[in-house]
């Protein structure tokens, strides 16, 4: 059954946010007061940031964010790049494909449905799935299971800050993520040859959900999120192939036990439930050395090698202690 | 008259290359900046263009020869030669683009690929049977290998399921497009039945 949760029971942000993160956003803001600088909106300074539909309020709620002081300082991949080369099959299969057929890809009103093992569940509209939260934003490394990779300023909100509100019972060990499916408007879900199922499903183990690096984005480049790259919400979680960072999210289940994700489901000698980015494992089809780092110099492959973790084994590694990371890739 | 004078096949050696003229344009077009041309990895994008157009190349050859038998009056089968060879370009193009632009010509990474990929050692053997192919495609490799020439060139069909096969073990979400070519490739296979010799067969076996 789906209670609606009660408005006017949202937790103070002070409970919400993970002390680390609040931390460093004091400490950030310290910072940026001793060089004499306002705390930096993240709309501030990307080039050719196209504007797509969203409400006022998001895309206020968007322009706001502060800066997470722990982002990369990789080169941030131009907005060109990020908005028009998508894996998003319920869009098609080309990578341009997304950014044409998601264009008229309804995405408000929204909402999203959290459920399962959870003391609150609930269905909530986008607007009060937000309202507590404040956003900020991270810039992190993508790394594609196709050995491609990118780096995105993302705008949202940690999912552990999500999660706890919906207070998680002692039998949730893992979550689960569903896209919508609305085969009128994705016409990867209507096709007659479809090789994977629909709706799209992934899935995290709670304490990867809980790690303060797994983050719900609703923007990126200082703005809202295009429909190709999952409007109006979805997950981001830098540490593991693109494909766990499921889009445009209308329920979030907290289970006792492992979801059956989509890409595991199609293939499993190719695709495990965790899919750590991991150089020393490849996938069947592509070697997991080196990525191409785009853009990339026209015609020639910005190749860099892969790193553990896609260069977050510092805040993950301790997640998989003891498991044999072959096995469970 | 017209169908044999040097119009037709100047014109077909223009279809058959249409592929590659694209390919150009698309180029041109990308490097001046034009996005929408091939995206934000052109290489990618035209590696994948260039090998689906390498399979469509080739099976637009596996198709003159019935066209040849339905319709003997064009002669079709003398255009064969080069639809074959602008499908082989396109397999070398395709493979280049791999080989040195997406994997940097890594030694390291290009060994293990083609070692343990199954995919890429399908499309290496697809190479290596279309390489003496296209050495022995001149009149005078032909008249030399007499008949082992059209044994050797046989050699097609094995080409084009070890494709169908490279090309099916990199569908992600959806076979629609695989589906599509296949379906006409293995029409065009099955075409080389010796269905005369079956239905005589199979006649005689009736009458026992
Ligand atoms: C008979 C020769 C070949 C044909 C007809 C052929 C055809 C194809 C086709 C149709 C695709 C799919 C394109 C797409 O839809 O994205 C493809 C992809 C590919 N081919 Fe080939 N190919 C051939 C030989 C080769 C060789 C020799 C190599 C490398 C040594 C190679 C490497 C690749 C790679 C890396 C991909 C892309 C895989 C991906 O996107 O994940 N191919 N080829």
């Amino acid at each position: 059954m789906i209670i609606k949760v009660p408005s006017g029971t949202e937790p103070r942000p002070s409970e919400i946010t993970p002390e680390q993160v609040y931390l460093n956003r004091r400490q950030f803001i310290q910072v940026a007061a001793a060089t004499a600088l306002t705390p930096a909106l993240a709309s501030a300074g990307y080039e050719g940031v196209e504007e797509y539909p969203a409400p006022a309020w998001l895309r206020q709620q968007t322009q706001a964010a502060e800066q997470w002081p722990a982002s990369t300082d990789d080169t941030v991949t131009p907005f060109e790049y990020a908005s028009r080369y998508n894996n998003f099959y319920e869009f098609g299969t080309g990578k341009g494909d997304p950014y044409k057929l998601a264009r008229n890809f309804v995405t408000d009103p929204w909402s999203v449905v959290i459920d399962g093992e959870v003391g609150r569940p609930g269905r909530l509209s986008l607007e009060d799935l937000l309202k507590p939260h404040r956003l900020e934003e991270r810039i992190y490394r993508l790394r594609c299971v196709e050995a491609w990779s990118m780096v995105i300023p993302w705008v949202g909100f940690p999912l552990n800050s999500l999660l706890k509100r919906f207070e998680p019972n002692s039998d949730a060990r893992y979550v689960e993520f569903t896209t919508l499916y609305r085969p009128e408007s994705m016409p990867g879900q209507r096709s007659a040859f479809k090789a994977i199922e629909y709706p799209y499903v992934e899935g995290l183990r709670l304490d990867e959900a809980m790690n303060d690096l797994a983050f719900m984005g609703v923007g990126m480049y200082g703005n809202t999120l295009p429909p190709q790259n999952g409007a109006p919400l979805r997950l981001v979680v830098p540490w593991k192939y693109g494909f766990k960072s499921i889009k445009s999210i209308v329920r979030i289940r907290l289970r006792r036990t492992m979801p059956q994700t989509t890409w595991v489901k199609s293939a499993p000698h190719e695709y495990g439930f965790y899919a750590n980015v991991n150089p020393s494992v490849d996938h069947p089809r592509w070697s997991q050395k080196q990525e191409r780092r785009l853009p990339s110099p026209w015609f020639r492959s910005n190749l860099i090698p892969t790193l553990p973790f896609n260069g977050y084994a510092e805040q993950v590694a301790a997640l998989y202690q003891g498991m044999d990371l072959r096995k469970f890739f | 008259m017209l169908l044999n004078s040097v119009y037709p096949r100047l014109l077909l050696h223009l279809v058959a290359a249409m592929p590659l003229i694209y390919a150009l344009v698309l180029i041109i077009r990308s490097a001046t900046g034009d996005f929408t041309a091939l995206g934000a990895d052109p290489a990618e994008e035209l590696m994948s263009y260039l090998g689906q157009w390498a399979l469509i190349g080739i099976i637009v050859t596996l198709a003159i020869s019935p066209l040849n038998r339905r319709v003997p009056r064009l002669r079709l089968i003398r255009y064969r030669r080069l639809f074959g060879l602008w499908a082989f370009a396109c397999v070398c193009l395709h493979m280049v683009l791999y080989t040195v632009v997406l994997s940097g010509l890594n030694m390291e990474v290009l060994l293990s690929d083609i070692l343990e990929r199954p995919f890429i050692i399908l499309g290496v053997l697809g190479f290596l049977m279309l390489v003496p192919m296209a050495i022995t495609s001149t009149a005078g490799w032909r008249r030399r290998l007499g008949r082992n020439w059209s044994r050797l060139h046989r050699l097609i069909y094995l080409v084009t399921g070890v494709a169908l096969v490279h090309f099916f073990l990199q569908v992600r979400s959806d076979y629609g497009e695989f589906v599509l070519i296949s379906t006409v490739a293995i029409l065009l296979l099955l075409l080389r039945l010796p269905f005369q010799k079956l239905k005589s067969l199979f006649r005689q076996a009736r009458q026992h």
